[in-house]
């Protein structure tokens, strides 16, 4: 009888075999590996790099993390080992990449845009996470205000100086009173930046027109339908879509004849007339310094969040000539100033 | 082990997905994109419920509810007015994005410091077990409260695998795999064969949702891109585990629905592992995968060689 019973089962079990060893002979391989990815026998010190997806902002600010880290002395390969990994827009993945860091065990993980930060904000509790390209990280869970945050986490925020960009579109157009925006209502960081663009502009007595478009192949006529309704010059917010797409933004603008103002210093380049940087190259040097001084001992919980640190004004005197725009002497004189040629 | 856990967890919780594809795409033979707005609706809808002061299983349930009428919208577009199932799929995961944004109200909600069915079970497991804190298993140390989330999320899977395959095994469910194997024939028995496309559709994403309702509270956000790709994902897994079970009766292919999400996860663990260049994880995924289905076909053909040079 019970011999019959064994074998009744293994008859049922036969046919998931080999379905059954793959899993065993896999997840075994994930644990025997585990002690040899705590990379501990080497002095040197170990950092990990999470990013959601592959943008321009993950870029620049992953090179700021290592020029920043290399002015603070700290090279490449002789002081510390940096794995960087990307999930490339699948959430599931990002959740297992923060796993492996929890196995791996780096000195300092840092933490590239909003979904990560928040999947950090869930599952790790033990490592210091530095944050950057987040706009808005007491949204996103990561504290109650800049100050009173998650004891382990720490960061830069990268909301852009949007009150300064209003600032100077006063100055430097004093008769204008639309601004116009594509924005991302998918991002949570787009959502954010516009309405904050939304808030200075109407204090500043500006109206603005912000464009919905959902993935990159609207950009073109959510571009169009933005130039459409004439607004008297185009103040674009940053978010992970459209400033991949920026120069296609900035050209259909300019056969339009509007001018457009960015938030990133690539976009000068591109043709934006006046450009309001807080980088993300900077960000990412900023995200090293935060870094420099937890490794120096100092405790994550007593670091205040802090914004990107240099603001750098970017103008393109030839756009502003094509728009017969006569940039104020003033913004000649402001020493974070930067001529595009 | 961390990380080991942590993806038998997502496999599991992306194995109600599977399940939810397999219905569509193996019962009807056509791939359901709706799956891509349907897992975002139901992390969206659990989100802002649980957000908003309800019990999460009560929010767990309305995100069920609301999958299972996502996929009989696409079933009635698809049936009624006579336009193809993929356009069906694509019509209703466009909507569901607006749709989405409006349920929640912004692109994101956090679950920081809110009850979800995942603290609820970490919680009853640990009061249960009287443990707390981190437990010692094969060698390593982990949070106890991780371990009790993969545990129930198995038996969760566990009960609606079995649950499914006795709906489908009972008479209306025969019914149903008939409506995809012959319309014709099965609606010559009698058989409304539109209701029963919109009905097992309304199943397949009802799962799916329940699967994106698992998964947002499990990591702690819902996001309204969290959909994308999830179709893809469904698919694979339902091959891989359909490709790797000997008998393709109704229960293996359900048991293969399951294990091939495991495999998959387990997969991209293993490319994570290796820690090669961040821009190759999607490529090493994609020839994992590839070996994973082939190994074993090539291994038979080997030792069937073998035995026959031996004669």
């Amino acid at each position: 009888m019970k011999h019959s019973l064994a074998n009744s089962i293994r008859a049922a079990i036969w046919p998931l075999f080999k379905i059954l060893v793959i899993i065993v002979v896999i997840s075994a391989a994930l644990l025997l590996t585990d002690k040899i990815s705590s990379r501990n026998n080497t002095a040197r010190k170990r950092f990990s790099l999470i990013q959601f997806n592959d943008s321009p902002l993950s870029d620049l600010s992953g090179h700021g993390i290592i020029d920043g880290l290399t002015s603070l002395g700290l090279v490449k390969g002789r002081d510390y080992d940096l794995y960087i990994t990307n999930a490339q827009g699948d959430m599931a993945a990002l959740n297992m990449m923060l796993d492996e860091a929890v196995n791996d065990r780096p000195d300092i993980l840092f933490i590239s845009s909003t979904p990560t930060l928040q999947a950090a904000v869930k599952k790790i509790r033990a490592l210091p996470v530095i944050f950057t390209v987040v706009a808005d990280p007491v949204l996103a869970g990561a504290g109650k205000s800049f100050q009173d945050h998650l004891p382990n986490i720490t960061g830069i925020s990268t909301l852009g100086d949007y009150e300064g960009m209003i600032r100077w579109v006063k100055i430097i157009l004093p008769r204008a009173r639309r601004i116009g925006t594509l924005f991302s209502p998918g991002e949570s960081n787009s959502v954010k930046n516009m309405n904050v663009l939304k808030d200075f502009a109407e204090q500043a007595g500006l109206n603005l027109i912000a464009v919905p478009v959902t993935s990159s192949q609207e950009i073109t006529d959510a571009a169009m339908s933005l130039a459409a309704r004439k607004p008297d010059l185009i103040c674009q917010i940053v978010d992970n879509l459209t400033s991949a797409s920026a120069a296609s933004i900035i050209s259909i603008a300019r056969n339009q004849k509007i001018p457009v103002f960015g938030f990133v210093s690539d976009q000068s380049k591109a043709g934006a007339v006046f450009v309001v940087s807080r980088d993300y190259y900077q960000a990412g040097a900023d995200a090293a310094r935060l870094a420099k001084r937890v490794l120096d001992g100092e405790n994550p919980a007593e670091i205040p969040f802090e914004f990107v640190r240099k603001t750098d004004i970017l103008i393109n005197p030839s756009a502003a000539a094509f728009f017969k725009i006569i940039l104020p002497k003033e913004i000649y004189f402001q020493k974070n100033m930067i001529i595009t040629k | 082990m961390s990380l080991l856990i942590g993806t038998f967890t997502i496999g599991l919780i992306l194995a109600l997905l599977s399940l939810g594809v397999f219905i569509s795409f193996r019962i009807f033979n056509f791939a359901d994109i709706t799956t891509e707005g349907s897992i975002t609706l139901g992390a969206s809808i659990s989100a802002s419920m649980i957000v908003a002061g309800y019990d999460p299983w009560v929010a767990t349930l309305v995100a069920l509810a609301g999958g299972f009428m996502a996929g009989a919208l696409t079933g009635i577009i698809h049936t009624r007015f006579a336009i193809n199932g993929l356009l069906s799929g694509i019509l209703v995961m466009t909507a569901l994005y607006s749709v989405n944004l409006h349920v929640m109200g912004k692109s994101n909600i956090p679950l920081m410091s809110d009850k979800t069915i995942i603290t609820s079970v970490e919680n009853l497991g640990m009061s249960v077990f009287g443990v707390s804190g981190n437990v010692t298993l094969l060698g390593s140390t982990v949070p106890a409260k991780d371990v009790f989330t993969m545990v129930s999320v198995f038996f969760i899977v566990l009960a609606l695998g079995f649950l499914l395959y006795l709906f489908l095994k009972s008479n209306f469910g025969t019914a149903m795999r008939a409506t995809g194997n012959n319309q014709q024939m099965i609606r010559a028995l009698g058989v409304n064969t539109n209701v029963m496309i919109i009905l097992g559709l309304a199943i397949s994403n009802a799962l799916i949702a329940l699967s994106g309702a698992i998964l947002a509270q499990f990591q702690g956000f819902a996001d309204v891109q969290m959909g994308i790709g999830m179709l893809v994902l469904g698919l694979a897994s339902v091959i891989i585990g359909e490709a790797l079970i000997s008998d393709k009766s109704l229960g293996y292919l359900i048991a293969g629905a399951i294990c091939g999400s495991l495999i998959f996860r387990l997969l991209v663990a293993v490319a994570l592992r290796l820690g090669m260049n961040p821009n190759d994880l999607k490529l090493i995924t994609a020839v994992f995968v590839f070996i994973a289905l082939v190994l074993p076909m090539m291994l038979k053909k080997y030792k069937k060689r073998g035995v026959h040079s031996q004669c």
